[in-house]
């Protein structure tokens, strides 16, 4: 009896000690993957089989990865949020998005400011152009995508009213080709490249012409600038100037801009009776107060990016109530739904001004009030732009992300199946 | 007595449990991180995203928004090449599967060529090095040669890796390749029988005004034999000096450069090997292997001299037993190692770095736009190669870095 009942204790004397190497194990686990740690540990078992990719989920994936470099990377590191900042930076560029950008934590900043009226650099928004057939057989997951080719061109969007860049004379649509001494290589240079090449092969140019320009290639490569680097040098700082070649109409132009904070109003009175709005953050309340009328002239021109949450909330403004239209993901999903709750009490007749300085929310603005016939545009109709919704992560960085374009009528999208379920947002800090 | 046992096993559960929770700090070797105690323990804490929720989220988001013009894999990868680049170190990486895959064929060698080294250039690739008794020599392929197309397709912009991988393929198989030659108007084409190809990774001759020349292209396990026959019996010959070519070297076994060190340098640390945790070794040289060099040696070198390559040239700078020539070295003063992860994917990672007697370390920095900034052996003698210049390698009168070698060498003599 005594022993029976010593056998049982030792038993649970073992059973618990287990269980307690066990339980801190997991909680180590809990603690490093918060709510998404599985009762499966994830140790260094799994780097040892051959499990499928499949069959790793990607926070799993993301946790062995970071714990392979913490445990053997030469200089000690942890794995913070800077980590997860990487991670999401390499699959927003991944998409290869004109408008889906990352930018580190003071970029970001910076970024804000102009979401608010507030510019620095030389005081623009910038465009970017793709190689479309590029662009597409990455997006169709085709395995002979040439990253080269895939290189921007880079545009000025909008110049900012009262900017250094405007007192320069730069102007919407000009191309940048130097900064500071440094070159954009696009992927139309590496083309060029190419074409001359072929030419060689049929004859139609020599070899001597093919070496001169692979010579003013090879300079340019040395001393690339890229994308990111661009934005920086033209959108941050507010000292030193900026050195800049541009090609406007197919002439190269130097111009020395300065660096300075540029403060944009939302809403401007110009001297010939129209009005400039612009959708930065926080302009709601301003642009509810303007008395919209019949027969208005709305500039849209050097819109900047602007806001679209702001300038869908300023839609009640001149639309009457109702759909009008969503923006459409590329898989045909309803991304999002515009619709307007209140309305004026007469629905004006306006007229917009735009041109290709008109971009962000502004473009989609102009869209959906065409769209909806209570507007007509003076100039020409902005091209079809994304839609953007902006992102803050923990470390402070964050990015955009193009999630659609705009429909005015969402019947001419085949598969209107019901909206995209918001993601867990992110909790902003 | 009776109080004491349940307390006694109290704590050894407590113990066990401390045991189990830092178990990944003590298997990896580092001291118990106690923040992540703290983690559990205070629930405000818990509030904040973990970096892996933070991923999670973002990473259904993107997915949820994109889903078309990308896929699962394709995210995660781009996802894990971030998280690893998010170290800043341009050698560490991640290989995704594919890649990972076309590596190990490579280094096991299944992989048949036309036997050369080539480097990057914006009309395609630049013949770095013909190897001897290689089908490219045999077809008349020469060194400077830029390959435009391979098999009829242009590959202008592309990179190095990508034109390599069409070039390879299986032994007795052909491969069309156009080349333009500095020199030479229009395009020439070659039609190659791929082969197995040795690499043959020391060379050496007598250049006039006996000057003995030893070119070595990489550090391989028979390198250090090849290269001290090849130092001794110009040795014996009372030359007047040596000139040692690590142009395009990327480097190999880090021993086999300590080996031939030892013909030059006796018993002093070549290279300390700096761990994590400030745990080292240094290598030494051997005891009693040196020659007489009594001449002047220089070592030629340029930006794709890397790893061994820059360790054999820095010591023996480090030592003044030699003085550099060319172009500024790549940079590259650390040791990685692979390691594998689920679905075929693999890790490079730095676990270690090193450190020269004097130059310390000579590690590569570069700037957001991957532009060099500093790193790398600073020559003595910097002797650039002219563009479109009618180069050819090791001799005399058409390699400038050469020729500079040889000026010091008559300039120094000491017999």
């Amino acid at each position: 009896m005594q022993e029976g009942k010593n056998t049982a204790w030792t038993f649970l004397v073992i059973i618990l000690s287990i269980g307690s190497l066990c339980f801190g194990f997991l909680s180590r686990n809990q603690a490093d993957m918060g709510s998404l740690a599985t009762n499966k540990p994830v140790g260094v078992g799994l780097l040892a089989t051959t499990d499928k990719f499949s069959t790793t989920s990607e926070s799993e994936y993301f946790f062995e990865l970071a714990e392979l470099l913490r445990r053997y990377y030469v200089e000690p590191i942890k794995i913070d949020q800077k980590m997860a900042s990487g991670a999401i930076r390499g699959m927003v560029t991944s998409l290869v998005d004109p408008e889906s950008n990352f930018y580190d934590k003071e970029q970001f900043q910076t970024f804000i400011a102009s979401q608010k009226g507030i510019y620095s650099g030389i005081g623009i928004e910038l465009d970017y152009k793709y190689n479309q057939k590029e662009l597409q057989k990455l997006q169709s997951g085709s395995s002979e995508v040439d990253s080269l080719l895939l290189l921007p061109q880079i545009f000025v969007g909008s110049v900012m009213p009262g900017s250094p860049a405007e007192q320069a004379g730069l102007l919407p649509g000009d191309e940048i080709r130097i900064v500071n001494g440094k070159y954009v290589v696009t992927g139309n240079d590496i083309k060029s490249l190419r074409d001359l090449q072929t030419a060689v092969t049929e004859k139609r140019a020599t070899t001597e012409q093919l070496n001169k320009k692979r010579g003013q290639i090879e300079d340019m490569v040395k001393n690339v600038l890229s994308a990111a680097k661009t934005r920086d040098y033209l959108l941050h700082g507010t000292e030193s100037e900026v050195q800049l070649t541009i090609k406007r109409d197919g002439k190269d132009i130097r111009l020395d801009i300065g660096r300075k904070i540029t403060k944009v109003k939302p809403i401007v009175k110009n001297l010939d009776g129209t009005i400039s709005i612009r959708f930065f953050k926080g302009s709601t309340r301003e642009i509810q107060n303007l008395k919209i009328e019949s027969g208005m002239k709305i500039d849209l021109r050097n819109s900047g990016l602007g806001e679209f949450e702001e300038m869908e909330r300023s839609l009640s403004q001149f639309l009457p109530t109702g759909d009008h239209g969503g923006v459409i993901s590329p898989d045909g999903h309803i991304a999002r739904r515009i619709t307007t709750t209140t309305a004026p009490k007469e629905i004006p007749k306006i007229t917009l001004i735009t041109d290709h300085s008109t971009i962000g929310a502004a473009a989609a603005f102009a869209r959906i009030l065409v769209g909806a016939k209570v507007a007509t545009i003076e100039g020409t109709l902005p091209t079809e732009r994304s839609w953007l919704e902006v992102q803050n992560l923990p470390d402070g960085s964050g990015y955009t992300l193009a999630i659609g374009k705009f429909l005015a009528d969402l019947n001419e999208s085949k598969s209107a199946v019901a909206a995209n379920t918001n993601p867990q947002k992110p909790e902003a800090k | 007595m009776k109080i004491f046992k349940p307390i006694l096993f109290l704590a050894i559960l407590a113990t066990l449990f401390g045991i189990g929770f830092f178990s990944r700090d003590i298997l990896a070797g580092a001291k118990p991180n106690t923040a992540a105690l703290s983690q559990i323990f205070s629930p405000a804490k818990k509030a904040t995203e973990t970096p892996v929720e933070t991923f999670q989220n973002h990473y259904n988001y993107i997915l949820a928004k994109h889903g078309q013009s990308t896929t699962q894999d394709k995210l995660r990868n781009a996802a894990m090449s971030g998280l690893v680049n998010s170290l800043g170190d341009p050698h560490t990486n991640f290989l995704e599967p594919k890649i990972n895959e076309r590596f190990s064929t490579e280094t096991s060698g299944n992989y048949s060529g036309i036997g050369a080294r080539l480097g990057p250039d914006p009309l395609g690739a630049k013949i770095a090095t013909v190897f001897k008794n290689s089908p490219a020599s045999a077809a008349g392929i020469k060194d400077g040669d830029i390959i435009t197309s391979v098999n009829g397709k242009n590959v202008a912009g592309k990179e190095v890796d990508a034109i390599v991988e069409n070039i390879l393929g299986e032994a007795g198989t052909n491969v069309k390749i156009t080349v333009i030659r500095a020199g030479t108007t229009g395009l020439l084409n070659f039609d190659i029988t791929r082969n197995k190809v040795e690499i043959p990774t020391v060379e050496s001759k007598m250049l006039d005004g006996k000057i003995g020349y030893i070119s070595v292209s990489g550090f391989s396990e028979p390198t250090p034999i090849q290269f001290e026959e090849a130092v001794r019996s110009f040795d014996s010959t009372n030359p007047t000096g040596l000139i040692i070519d690590m142009r395009g070297n990327p480097g190999g076994l880090l021993e086999a450069a300590v080996k031939m060190l030892s013909l030059f340098v006796d018993n002093k640390p070549a290279v300390t090997i700096k761990a994590r945790d400030d745990k080292s070794a240094t290598l030494n040289t051997l005891t009693g292997q040196t020659v007489r060099a009594n001449y002047p040696i220089t070592i030629l070198m340029n930006s794709d001299s890397a790893s061994a390559a820059e360790i054999f040239a820095g010591v023996m700078r480090d030592y003044n037993k030699a003085k550099l020539i060319g172009d500024h070295s790549y940079g590259k003063a650390s040791v990685q190692e692979m390691r594998p992860l689920p679905g075929g994917a693999s890790a490079k990672i730095t676990i270690a770095k090193y450190l020269l007697p004097a130059s310390g370390n000579i590690g590569r920095k570069v700037d957001d736009d991957g532009n060099y900034l500093s790193g790398g052996l600073a020559p003595d003698f910097k002797v650039e190669i002219p563009r479109n210049f009618d180069f050819k390698a090791a001799t005399p009168g058409k390699d400038p870095q050469l020729d500079k070698a040889i000026e010091y060498i008559t300039g120094n003599r000491l017999n």
